[in-house]
């Protein structure tokens, strides 16, 4: 017995450690490809700055208030988008779904919404809203709405005719069929739903900041490389990537179901 | 009076649609308190319907069902419980939810329905699976859960659809054995779907056999061997000749709608 446990695990742990040397690699490659790059005549500093030039600068942004005042603002307006999406579009998913033709009419709305490129609706939402944190969180609220409502109206309405039968054969009431069997049935693709929306909620808060803001790590972003710090550019682009990375990470552990 | 009446009862899928469908054709049945019916027939005959039909999942084309004298229009778990043929318990839901998910339906206390889900686990042999979710039992031990989820309510009547299919023989018979013992106690009745003729008979008081689609009662047999019985009584002579008179019986009803899906495929060319 113990001998049939160990194998797998050993053979799991080596597949491990080749996975994270083969991604060791690569990122050796990157920044080797990066310093040959930067060696002179390569490529111009302005579109690639020295290596050296971005770690110094990222040591810099790191060590300042006022980045994590930035990055603070920034998070806040992913947490509270991707917070009202995933209510509104919970809500409006459970009560969408319990209404046959008003699913059906709403599904393809839905997906189209999902579809559309809403970048394009973005200077609407500065009209609106104003170049404040609330445009950012209202554009990325509304990104996100759609997949979250979409999937929960999947969810809900594709639940196996064979668990609704339980719930009849046992007399459950509809507040029970709705939480203990559609909810539960539906949650893995509910679950889904919210992962794209957490995904979307940090790409559309950073293209917000990028394209109208006064604060944020888009706006830091935008500003550098319009007085040409390209060194500094890049710097907050890696902090950027490295917050998103830890959220996303957060989100995947929250948003998993026990049994899968 | 009867516990359960089946009264000229016809069963139609689809009906008013092309793809109509006789599932149960005039059945007659009755079922006694404390009973054990065994139904036997070939694969599709509707036998499940009906099944669903007597525990008030399916309403009646014609005819009808009564429940101590009371036509059935809705399952009433307390009366008559369901184990399903494919077990149906929720993936999302531990083993001990799943067992005590029947009771809270039914509109027990969350405290009442964990302590029988415990109670009634440990009588079919998963005591230490509680906390476990379905997907890491087997089949048979996803067909016990159903059975506890059914026997939490402790129903006159234990309306069961092939519930020891995924079993070894082993376990299928200490099962059986316990079950039949303590429904025995509490005088509840069971109407259990089996293939197997061995079962079919070993535990049945009466055994029902069904003809092939549409399903018809073809014929009851009468067990009058008094339960419990020993495991002797399937080396007796009167066990082996019902056993040969049911395979003969199963035999033609399977010739006959072998026959007639030829026909009418036939009759499509
Ligand atoms: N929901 C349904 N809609 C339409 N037809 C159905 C439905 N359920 C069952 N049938 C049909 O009714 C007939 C009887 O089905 P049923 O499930 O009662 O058979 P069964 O005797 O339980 O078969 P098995 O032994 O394979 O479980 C079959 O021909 C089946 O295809
Ligand atoms: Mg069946």
């Amino acid at each position: 017995m113990p001998i049939t446990l160990t194998r797998p695990g050993r053979r799991v742990v080596r597949r491990q450690a080749t996975i994270w040397a083969l991604r060791l690699a690569l990122l050796l490659a990157v920044l080797g490809a990066w310093r040959y790059a930067n060696t002179a005549g390569e490529v111009s500093p302005l579109i690639l700055p020295q290596l050296s030039a971005v770690t110094d600068s990222f040591t810099q942004l790191v060590g300042s208030s006022h980045t994590w005042q930035q990055a603070g603002i920034t998070v806040l307006e992913m947490l509270a988008a991707f917070t009202i999406a995933a209510v509104g579009g919970l809500l409006c998913g459970f009560l969408l779904s319990r209404g046959p033709v008003i699913a059906r009419t709403a599904e393809p709305l839905l997906a189209w919404g999902y579809m559309f490129p809403l970048a394009l609706l973005y200077p609407l939402f500065l009209l609106w809203v104003g170049v404040g944190m609330g445009s950012k969180i209202a554009y990325a609220a509304v990104g996100a709405f759609f997949p979250i409502t979409y999937n929960t109206i999947r969810g809900l309405r594709s639940v196996d005719a064979k668990y609704l039968q339980v719930g009849r054969a046992f007399g459950a009431s509809s507040l029970q069929v709705d939480f203990n069997i559609k909810f539960g049935a539906a949650r893995p693709m509910i679950l889904a739903g919210l992962r794209i929306g957490s995904s979307i909620v940090t790409i559309f808060v950073v293209l917000a900041e990028l394209l109208g803001s006064q604060k944020g790590l888009g706006h830091e972003i935008e500003q550098a490389s319009s007085r040409l710090m390209i060194a500094d550019s890049y710097a907050t682009v890696l902090l950027l990537i490295l917050i998103t990375i830890v959220l996303q990470r957060v989100m995947e552990r929250l948003l998993r179901a026990k049994h899968e | 009076m009867s516990l359960l009446t089946v009264d000229n009862l016809t069963v139609k899928y689809g009906v008013d649609t092309k793809d109509e469908l006789l599932a149960c054709h005039e059945i007659d049945l009755t079922i006694e308190g404390g009973e054990f019916v065994t139904i036997i027939g070939p694969s599709g005959c509707g036998k499940s319907t009906l099944l669903h039909t007597m525990g008030g999942l399916i309403s009646p084309t014609d005819g009808a069902v009564r429940f101590d004298g009371v036509p059935v229009t809705k399952p009433n778990p307390r009366n008559a419980a369901f184990v399903f043929q494919d077990y149906s318990l929720f993936p999302w839901k531990s083993v001990e939810e799943n067992a005590g998910m029947g009771l809270r339906f039914a509109g027990a206390s969350k405290a009442e329905a964990m302590s029988q889900a415990k109670t009634q686990l440990e009588f079919v042999g998963l005591k230490d699976f509680g906390e476990r979710y379905p997907r890491a039992l087997s089949g048979g031990m996803q067909q016990r859960v159903a059975i506890a989820r059914a026997l939490a309510l402790e129903p006159k009547l234990l309306l069961m659809d092939e519930p020891f299919g995924a079993l070894d023989e082993q376990t299928r018979r200490n099962l059986g054995t316990d079950l039949s013992r303590i429904l025995g106690e509490a005088g509840q009745a069971v109407v259990m779907i089996t293939h197997s003729l061995d079962e079919a008979i070993f535990w049945a008081d009466r055994i029902v056999v069904m003809s092939a689609r549409p399903g018809r009662i073809a014929e009851e047999i009468t067990v009058e061997t008094p339960r419990p019985r020993q495991l002797e009584f399937m080396t007796t002579k009167r066990f082996q000749d019902l056993r040969v008179h049911l395979f003969e019986q199963l035999e033609v009803h399977q010739r006959d709608a072998a026959e007639r899906d030829a026909s009418s495929s036939a009759a499509v060319v």
